[in-house]
């Protein structure tokens, strides 16, 4: 009988500690840092008036699921309007800066047409955007969009383009002597290659998606987590600033998580850790 | 005999006039505001000076008018007679100021952004600056709240619009300030709340863009962007003003501060409101140094604008704020324990409407009153050192 091989760290790291040791050791982390956070304001290390305790924010949470004060609209309501406007960012981020990515890194024509353009545009910060997006778009979703949509495409152009031109040598020689054309060479090759790449590129950009939120709700907003933290600054409220900021963390979390999920699915056959 | 006494005379005369005309504008000016001021006329406000230099942390409000008087003290010269002088911390709004207070020993601001601080952080209000008047709603020229013209509301005749016209409209203006009271206030006029609106939050400076590029139905703005927006031909329609509200703006000190500088805070404090006597008398002037505050803050405006935003200020002069801030009266909503003084009075009633949108609470507003946090103390300091004064003299 065969034994069964332990799944061990190539580098010989945590050799005996199992999965479900691991998945421990991450809550155990969180948990920690909450217990230090919450003993700090205990023992009045930190002044509770400036910052909530985790259990204080905790019952808040619970609250604000019913409760629309001080920022007029509650929890679930912000969050859905946030989530409205960083996710239609996202997805057109997505949509239009993969394909440019994989289309420049391939083609060389397209990269010498579009790569002038795109260094312009890649050093400008999203924010600067806003004066000029009110006037091309107004204030509503298609304005944050468009803000959010900035801080996520390059990420997603910069990943899919150096993914793309990362495709080993032999793989494309492989096809040729197959007698694949160009384009198949870059379907069916240059693609599922850049692919982890283009992946790292998208969890990327939902971070820098989710981070420019709160810029994009300064824009105009009456809704939103962003919103939320601008309201809490303004009545001097530190514990919805900082649930604002936990909601905004732990949903960019819950995304991380679900988009590894998808990734795996799609690249699975790359091995990825 | 005669000639020699009336050439003799002549000479005199002449002589003494010359001598008048020498005599530097400065001179005058400090001649006419020592004999105004009750003091000594050791300084121009009759001020003692600070025994040792002292240096001051301002939390400067960039472009607005509550704040131009510390400009001035200084440029003047008579924060220097004091033997005081400013290290400028200069902020554009009122929350990003309370949050920096560890900066800074003394401040003006906005009532909602003093409301904030005394409860988020250890400042108090020790004083109102001026009456925000300058607080307008524009609406473009073929909007139906304009077209239906004005007179619709009884006792605020130059409301415009009929509560219909009102009713289900978008507003861009900065939520949680003073602006959003005086929308709150004029739907209030119309019977209406701020439920029967659309309000969509935005800094002044982006409203007026937004506006401009077709956005909303009205929009909500104050000072030198007001004037801008009626540049751009917006139509005025409500304001400050015209609802005839009390929108104190307020002097901050940090608990620190009263503590560590008290003589500082005092004296300086009585110097606000004499540069405030001072710039009523010198309307130019206080136009110019207006002026001259927006160009190094980078605030757009121009010398007309200055006049008019200048023109439009509502302060007061020393001997009624140390009356407002000390008068008793009763709490209009009725819920303190304690008498109240009057400023405390405005500025719970500006308060009391935050509050009503749920952005406060009772127990904040206890908060205020319970822990003085509108306190009286400077005044009382200044107020029993006059009387000292008087009784030595």
């Amino acid at each position: 009988m065969k034994k069964r091989k332990k799944k061990t760290d190539p580098l010989g790291r945590g050799r005996n500690c199992s999965k479900y040791t691991y998945q421990m050791l991450s809550i155990a982390g969180i948990l920690s840092f909450l217990l230090v956070w919450q003993l700090l304001l205990e023992f009045g290390i930190l002044s509770d008036r400036y910052i909530s305790k985790p259990t204080e924010l905790v019952a808040l949470f619970i609250q604000k699921m019913t409760d629309s004060s001080p920022d007029g609209s509650t929890l679930p309501i912000a969050t859905l309007a946030s989530l409205q406007v960083a996710l239609t960012g996202l997805l057109l981020a997505i949509v239009t800066g993969v394909p440019l990515g994989l289309l420049m890194g391939w083609y060389k024509g397209l990269d010498k047409f579009f790569k002038p353009i795109f260094e312009i545009i890649r050093p400008i910060p999203p924010i600067s955007w806003i004066p000029l997006t009110i006037v091309w778009l107004g204030i509503g979703l298609k304005a944050k969009a468009f803000i959010i949509f900035f801080a996520a495409f390059i990420p997603c152009v910069i990943n899919s383009y150096t993914g793309i031109k990362l495709t080993q040598q032999v793989l494309i020689n492989v096809a040729k002597t197959c007698g694949a054309s160009n384009f198949t060479i870059f379907w069916k090759v240059g693609i599922p290659s850049a692919m982890p790449m283009t992946f790292a590129g998208i969890r990327v950009a939902f971070g820098n998606a989710w981070s420019t939120l709160v810029a994009a709700e300064m824009l105009a907003a009456n809704a939103g987590l962003g919103y939320m933290i601008l309201m809490g600054r303004s009545f001097a409220r530190p514990d919805i600033i900082m649930l604002g900021m936990v909601c905004i963390g732990a949903l960019g979390a819950l995304f991380t998580f679900i988009l590894g999920i998808v990734e795996k699915r799609i690249v699975g056959w790359r091995n990825v850790k | 005999m005669k000639k020699l006494w009336s050439v003799l005379l002549a000479v005199l005369l002449t002589m003494s006039l010359l001598t008048g005309c020498g005599a530097s504008d400065t001179e005058t000016k400090g001649t006419e505001e020592a004999e105004n001021s009750s003091g000594s006329g050791e300084t121009t406000f009759g001020i003692t000076p600070m025994e040792e230099a002292t240096t001051i942390n301002l939390g400067y409000f960039s472009g607005t008018l509550h704040a131009v008087p510390f400009y001035i003290m200084e440029q003047e010269g008579f924060l220097d007679e004091l033997n005081m002088e400013f290290e400028y911390q200069s902020f554009v709004n009122g929350p990003a100021m309370m949050e920096a207070s560890s900066s800074w020993d003394i401040c003006s601001t906005g009532g909602p952004g003093g409301i904030s601080g005394v409860l988020g952080y250890d400042v108090s209000i020790i004083g109102v600056c001026d009456n925000d008047s300058m607080l307008n709603l524009y609406v473009r020229e073929d909007s139906p709240i304009y077209k239906a013209g004005k007179g619709h509301v009884e006792d605020y005749p130059d409301i415009y619009g009929t509560p219909e016209d009102w009713k289900g409209t978008t507003w861009i203006l900065p939520v949680g300030t003073t602006m959003h009271k005086v929308l709150g206030s004029t739907l209030e006029k119309l019977g209406l709340t701020l439920d029967d609106v659309n309000v969509i939050n935005m800094d002044v400076t982006s409203a007026l863009s937004a506006f401009k590029a077709g956005e909303a139905d009205g929009l909500g703005v104050w000072i030198s962007v007001a004037l801008s927006a009626e540049e751009a031909g917006f139509k005025k329609v409500g304001g400050a003003k015209i609802n005839k509200d009390m929108i104190p703006s307020v002097l901050v000190a940090t608990d620190e501060a009263l503590e560590t500088k008290y003589e500082a805070i005092c004296k300086l404090y009585e110097l606000y409101y004499r540069t405030v006597e001072w710039c009523y008398d010198h309307p130019k002037e206080f136009a110019q140094h207006f002026y001259d505050t927006c160009e190094i803050e980078g605030i757009a405006c121009s010398e007309d604008v200055a006049k008019k935003i200048t023109e439009s200020f509502e302060s007061y002069d020393l001997e009624y704020m140390l009356d407002y801030m000390t008068t008793e009266c009763d709490d209009d909503a009725g819920l303190a324990k304690r008498k109240i003084s009057t400023a405390e009075r405005d500025i719970l009633n500006l308060f009391d409407f935050f509050k009503g949108l749920d952005m406060y609470t009772e127990e904040d507003r206890d908060f205020i009153i319970d822990n003085n946090k509108i306190t009286n103390v400077v005044v009382e300091t200044i107020k029993s050192e006059a009387t000292e004064t008087e009784n030595e003299a």
